[in-house]
């Protein structure tokens, strides 16, 4: 008969579970399918639970359903996966930002690489910025000319510059900005040299002047040593006489006579 | 003893980091849930393997637009119903696969031994399990299907699909019925 299950199937059901099917009366619990599948899949609470149970008790049509789910869901488990394919998935290589790729590169560049590179931006920037540094005469001076003396902004170029900045292409945009960079690295280059012969200059004048003083103060000394010198020979010469009848000697041997004549 | 496993989240770090490989241990866990899911959503073994492959590439490209706050299985399995949905909507409900009617003509159960005619049995039924899940409509067969197979949470169903979870219930109930008037009224017996 159509629509009657497959005999195997019945045979396979009924050896499971014997349920018979009979219409009883309905109540509102009954139609409380939310309950009845939590209370199904373990999900229900406390209350819940209580409540259906309570309600399985007592409507023997929703008890009979819900061990038919329990058969339907028993045969569900029939169907296993006895086969499981090998799923390999061929992975096309990620996109990565061109920031991730010299994050990358940096990360594995050894430390001279990554501290000449740091110079070479900092020397960028710096140039963008028109910046200028001067180091002489005991200070340090930096400045940079991004802004005019005014505070205001740099006049924009003229036009027709860009207009040919706008028709170049990209590759003569990379070759322009590629000999920008060298051009102002060049520049900055050339600046710091002339800088530090200027710095080892004064230095020098610096270094030669403090000779000269420091010379000066030697020959001062030593024309005071010789004076000490000659002092102290000129004293190693007199004898205890000369000590004795000094002026405080010869006031002592003249002291009886004054004596001498008080007495008088 | 500390959990050496790498979490989703960490794997698919470390896949944007540009580990592309790492992204194979993610296939590798969850290449048999996924494919368990095409398999009953789709009935059809070639176009469940089919889907599996096409729902990790999906997964691999649009990586980057994983937002951390759901979980990843939620988030596959979505695509892998969507990737589903499609395949079943472009079907042709003239066209039946050669192993449908295999299906359809049966053989004879015989048996030498109690043991094979009980495998034979079981794998009777699974084929009619099958067929009864196929006919189902996909939005009450997915709800099955997750529960059922893949053991997820109502909660968790109702989060794949974008649903409220009163809803996945209804389906789940619905579902039940159906399959039950499907797989026959059972019968009081022996």
């Amino acid at each position: 008969m159509k629509g009657d299950p497959p005999a195997v199937v019945q045979a396979w059901l009924g050896r499971r579970r014997v349920v018979v099917m009979s219409d009883n009366q309905k109540n509102p619990e009954c139609s409380n399918h939310e309950d009845l599948v939590s209370y199904l899949y373990g999900e229900a609470s406390a209350e819940q639970s209580s409540r259906v149970e309570a309600h399985l008790a007592s409507c023997s049509r929703c008890d009979e359903e819900i061990a038919s789910f329990r058969l339907v869901r028993s045969a569900l488990q029939e169907w296993e996966l006895n086969d499981m394919p090998i799923v390999r998935v061929a992975l096309p290589p990620q996109r990565r930002s061109a920031t991730a790729v010299l994050k990358e590169l940096f990360g594995v560049a050894p430390l001279w690489a990554k501290a000449l590179s740091g110079l070479a931006a900092a020397m960028l920037v710096l140039a963008v910025m028109g910046t200028d540094i001067s180091i002489g005469h005991g200070e340090f001076h930096f400045g940079t000319h991004l802004l005019g003396p005014g505070g205001s902004v740099n006049p924009p170029p003229p036009r027709n510059v860009q207009q040919d900045e706008q028709t170049m292409g990209r590759d003569e945009i990379k070759v322009f900005v590629n000999k920008q960079i060298l051009d102002s690295e060049r520049s900055q280059k050339e600046t710091m040299s002339q800088e530090l012969v200027k710095l080892e200059t004064a230095l020098k004048n610096t270094h030669t002047n403090d000779f000269a003083k420091l010379a000066v103060r030697v020959q001062e000394q030593r024309d005071q040593i010789k004076t000490l010198e000659r002092d102290i020979d000129r004293r190693a010469g007199l004898d205890y006489q000369d000590i004795l009848f000094s002026s405080n000697g010869a006031e002592r041997s003249r002291r009886p006579l004054d004596n001498a004549e008080g007495g008088q | 003893m500390p959990n050496l496993e790498l979490e989703d989240a960490q794997i698919i770090e470390r896949t944007l980091c540009g580990e592309p490989e790492a992204f194979n241990l993610l296939v590798h866990r969850w290449e048999r849930q996924i494919y368990g899911l095409a398999l009953r959503m789709l009935g059809r073994d070639d176009e469940a393997k089919d889907a599996t492959q096409e729902t990790f590439l999906s997964a691999y490209r649009n990586l980057s637009k994983f937002r951390g706050e759901a979980k990843f299985s939620s988030w596959i399995y979505r695509i892998a119903l969507n990737i589903c949905n499609t395949k079943l909507r472009g079907r042709s409900k003239n066209v039946v696969s050669l192993e449908e009617q295999q299906e359809n003509i049966g053989f004879e159960v015989v048996a030498d031994s109690e043991d094979l005619a009980e495998g034979i049995q079981r794998d009777q039924v699974a084929r009619h399990v099958r067929r009864a899940l196929q006919g189902l409509p996909p939005d009450m067969r997915q709800v099955i299907v997750m529960k059922e197979y893949e053991d997820l949470k109502f909660s968790e169903i109702a989060d794949i699909l974008g649903i409220p979870v009163s809803t996945v219930k209804t389906r789940m109930y619905t579902g039940l019925a159906e399959l039950k008037k499907r797989l026959g009224h059972v019968r009081s017996g022996i």
